[in-house]
Parts: structure tokens; C-alpha cells; sequence
């Protein structure tokens, strides 16, 4: 039992980290936990496999919101996140808990990927610097603090991160508009 | 907020939004100000955009690497794999010689329990001398009566011994030495002493004389010495072979002589 649960806050840690090279030890520790307790869909599938693979890419999300709370059960979590992306890929099949599938509804790509700004901003950040993609991706994907990523990027304050972020957007911005 | 009229200017307000850091009525009075504010729908629109892009780009940038570590962790697998094999053969291949070295080291040592003396040194006069030996309180060189024994299976000629060996004692207080040779084995024999080997001494009862050493290859041929014998040997004795390899006993354990 307490194993189990150091295993949990271990692998909470990993996504709170950052550490991305440590993700795949959490889909190959979870994963046939998960999907051993899902008799009514096909183990080792292509599908499953996907899906799990974005259910910890929301995890991590969520946990980097404070949306998912580092106290509940990692194989629980995963199980109704798993759950709710497979009844929004392939149909309603499981019963989850609305607090997760509204994570998933709330996926403001699925209401608005076929928007022609979204294309442009697809672009548009491709075509990016490195630094400035960086840049953005920590702060607003990672919601690493301005101090954090200073320290990384060799900034001299969190104020120069501030105020390269802002000129980031800026341009950003009136790109796509 | 009085700058809730055109909030979508402020970029801080919009990462609030975006982020909902902002407290829960704020929030919606935000809501309600986009319903009615197609300017500021438009800038917020395009800040989500610009978030989705950055999250998609992410998302696939980690399932790619996930799925990078997938192939690698299988290759990995398949690394170790292979390398248990190997290891399983390698041990199996360690235990196989160390059967092989223990029934050989067992052999040996079986077979070096026979007490089989690989030279014999007596005394004699006979004027084939490879070594002396002297001891300290005796002063009769006892030769005559003991130059008949030779030509046994187990000793060296002397004309071998001769080139071979000889045996030398090297701090003496007195100096009468008794003329020995060698009667034993073939003495290339001797090369395989591992460290140290036993003596066995005889001595003439009738004048208590040193009169015979019986070299054996096993240590534990010998083990007592007669008290004649020790009160004989009170000093070190040592013995060069002609491969210049030196055994000296000591004189609390006179009987076994130790590569030096």
C-alpha cells in the first residue's frame, strides 16, 4: 500500500518536473494497470495505446493548472481520463466523473481546430525562433513561473523573461490577426 | 476592474482568463463583457489560438518523444535481452571451469598424499658433494657406513644431484660440516614446490650425528621430529637447488622449508 503510494507521488513528481524523458515510465507503469481493469476494449491496441498516451499529456496538463490534486490515486486518475478522451474519440462507452470529462470538454481545440486563425497560429509558431517558441511554450504550456525560466534561458531577471514574453505575443499575435 | 470595458487589451487580464486565475466572478463578468464586445472576442479568440498552437505543438512534441522512448526502450530490451543470454552462458561456463579446476586440484592433492620423497640427502664420504649441512654441536662426521645407499627408483644419481642441487647451511657457529649427497628423485621435480615442503631427518643413533635428509613433496608427510633430531637442528638450515630457488626452515619448525 504505502509503496504503491510512493509510487504514485514519484510518478506525480516526474510530471511536475518537467521530466520529460521519465513520461514514458509512467505510460509503461500504468498503462496495464489501467487497462487491465477496461475488459470491454482490446488490450494493446493501437487505439488504447494513443489514448493513454493523451490522457497523461492531460494530466500533466491538469496538474500543472492545480486542476488534479497530487492526493488521488494516479491509476484512478488515469483510468477516468482514459475514459473520458475515449468516449470524446470514439462514442460514449464509459460512465466518468464530470469533474474529468469536463477537462476533456473543455478542450478548446475540439470546439475550434477548424478555425482559420488556429491554422495561422499553427504556422505562425512554427515559423518562430526557437528561443521565442521556448519561450512561450514554458510559460504557457508548462506554467513555469518567469524566475524559472530566467534561470534556464540564462535571463537576467524574471522581468527580461516578462518582457521578452510580452514582445513574443505581441508578434505573435499580430501575425495571426 | 475599471478597465472591464476593453479588458482583452490588458494581456495580464487575458492570461488570467485564459489560465482562470481569476477569481470566479471576474471571470464572468468577463464572459458577459465578450458576449457583447465582438473587438475584444477577437483579440481573446486570437490569444487561444495562440495558446492551442503552443499546447498541440507540445502535446505531439510529447507523445513523439514518448513514443521516441517507446522504440528505444524496446531496443533496450532487446539489449538486455541478448545480454542475459550471455551472461547465463558465461556463468554457465565459470562453473563448468570451476568444476573442472576443483576435481583437478582434488586430483593433485589426492595423489600428493603418498608420501613419496623426491630426494634423499645422506651423508657420505664419497666426494659427490652438492650441498653440506652442519650443525652446531656435532663435531663426527659421519660418512663411511653410508655411502652404499643410492640407486633407489626414487633418487637422483649423483651425477644429476651434482648439477643440480646442493644444500648449504648458512650461519653456523661451528663450522664441522658433514659431507652429504644427494640420493632422490629427478630433482627437475623440484620446480614444482609450490611454496614450501617437508624434510624428514635422520640421524646416526649411535653418535646422535645428522646423518640423512629425506626431502617429500607434501607438507604433511612429516610431522614429528625425534627430540634428538631437534636438539640436532637449533639453528636455520638452508637449501639452494640449482635453479636457484631457496627454502630455509626455522628453528621452531626445523622439518619445513619455506621458498624464500
Amino acid at each position: 500500500m504505502f509503496g504503491l503510494f510512493n509510487k504514485d507521488k514519484h510518478y506525480y513528481q516526474v510530471l511536475l518536473d518537467d521530466n520529460f524523458p521519465e513520461f514514458y515510465s509512467v505510460f509503461t507503469f500504468y498503462y496495464p494497470k489501467v487497462i487491465s481493469k477496461i475488459s470491454s476494449i482490446d488490450q494493446n491496441t493501437d487505439r488504447a495505446i494513443e489514448t493513454f498516451k493523451e490522457a497523461i499529456v492531460l494530466l500533466y496538463e491538469k496538474l500543472k493548472a492545480n486542476k488534479i490534486s497530487i492526493e488521488s490515486p494516479l491509476t484512478e486518475t488515469l483510468s477516468s481520463l482514459f475514459k473520458a478522451l475515449w468516449n470524446q474519440k470514439y462514442g460514449f462507452v464509459f460512465n466518468v466523473d464530470k469533474k474529468i470529462e469536463s477537462f476533456v470538454k473543455d478542450d478548446y481545440l475540439l470546439l475550434l481546430k477548424e478555425d482559420e486563425t488556429y491554422t495561422k497560429a499553427h504556422r505562425t509558431l512554427i515559423e518562430l525562433s526557437d528561443f521565442s517558441r521556448k519561450l512561450l511554450i514554458s510559460y504557457y504550456w508548462k506554467r513555469q513561473n518567469a524566475d524559472l525560466i530566467a534561470k534556464k534561458y540564462n535571463l537576467s531577471s524574471s522581468h527580461t523573461v516578462l518582457e521578452k514574453l510580452r514582445q513574443c505575443k505581441m508578434i505573435f499575435l499580430e501575425k495571426i490577426s | 476592474m475599471n478597465d472591464l470595458l476593453h479588458w482583452a487589451d490588458n494581456h495580464v487580464h487575458v492570461d488570467r482568463y485564459l489560465f482562470e486565475t481569476a477569481a470566479k466572478d471576474l471571470i464572468a463578468k468577463m464572459d458577459e463583457h465578450l458576449e457583447n464586445c465582438e473587438s475584444c472576442r477577437i483579440k481573446v479568440k486570437n490569444v487561444m489560438m495562440m495558446y492551442l498552437a503552443i499546447r498541440e505543438y507540445s502535446r505531439e512534441d510529447i507523445k513523439h518523444f514518448i513514443t521516441i522512448n517507446d522504440y528505444i526502450e524496446q531496443k533496450t530490451k532487446l539489449k538486455q535481452e541478448k545480454k542475459v543470454k550471455k551472461k547465463i552462458n558465461y556463468k554457465q561456463l565459470l562453473m563448468v571451469l570451476g568444476v573442472i579446476i576443483f576435481l583437478v586440484s582434488a586430483f593433485l592433492l589426492l595423489r600428493n598424499m603418498d608420501i613419496e620423497p623426491v630426494a634423499i640427502v645422506t651423508d657420505g664420504n664419497d666426494g659427490y658433494l652438492d650441498g653440506t649441512i652442519s650443525k652446531t654441536k656435532t663435531n663426527d662426521p659421519v660418512a663411511s657406513n653410508r655411502s652404499g645407499k643410492k640407486n633407489d627408483a626414487d633418487t637422483l644419481s649423483r651425477k644429476d644431484l651434482d648439477e643440480r642441487s646442493y644444500i648449504r647451511v648458512p650461519q653456523y657457529k661451528k663450522r664441522e660440516a658433514i659431507r652429504v649427497f644427494f640420493e632422490g628423485p629427478d630433482l627437475k621435480k623440484t620446480t614444482i614446490f609450490p611454496y614450501s615442503f617437508k624434510v624428514k631427518f635422520k640421524y646416526d643413533p649411535m653418535n646422535g650425528d645428522l646423518s640423512e635428509l629425506v626431502i617429500s613433496k607434501h607438507k604433511d608427510s612429516f610431522g614429528n621430529l625425534s627430540p634428538e633430531a631437534k636438539e640436532m637442528l637449533n639453528d636455520q638450515i638452508e637449501i639452494i637447488f640449482t635453479n636457484k630457488i631457496r627454502y630455509r626452515n626455522s628453528i621452531e619448525v626445523p622439518y619445513i622449508f619455506i621458498k624464500q
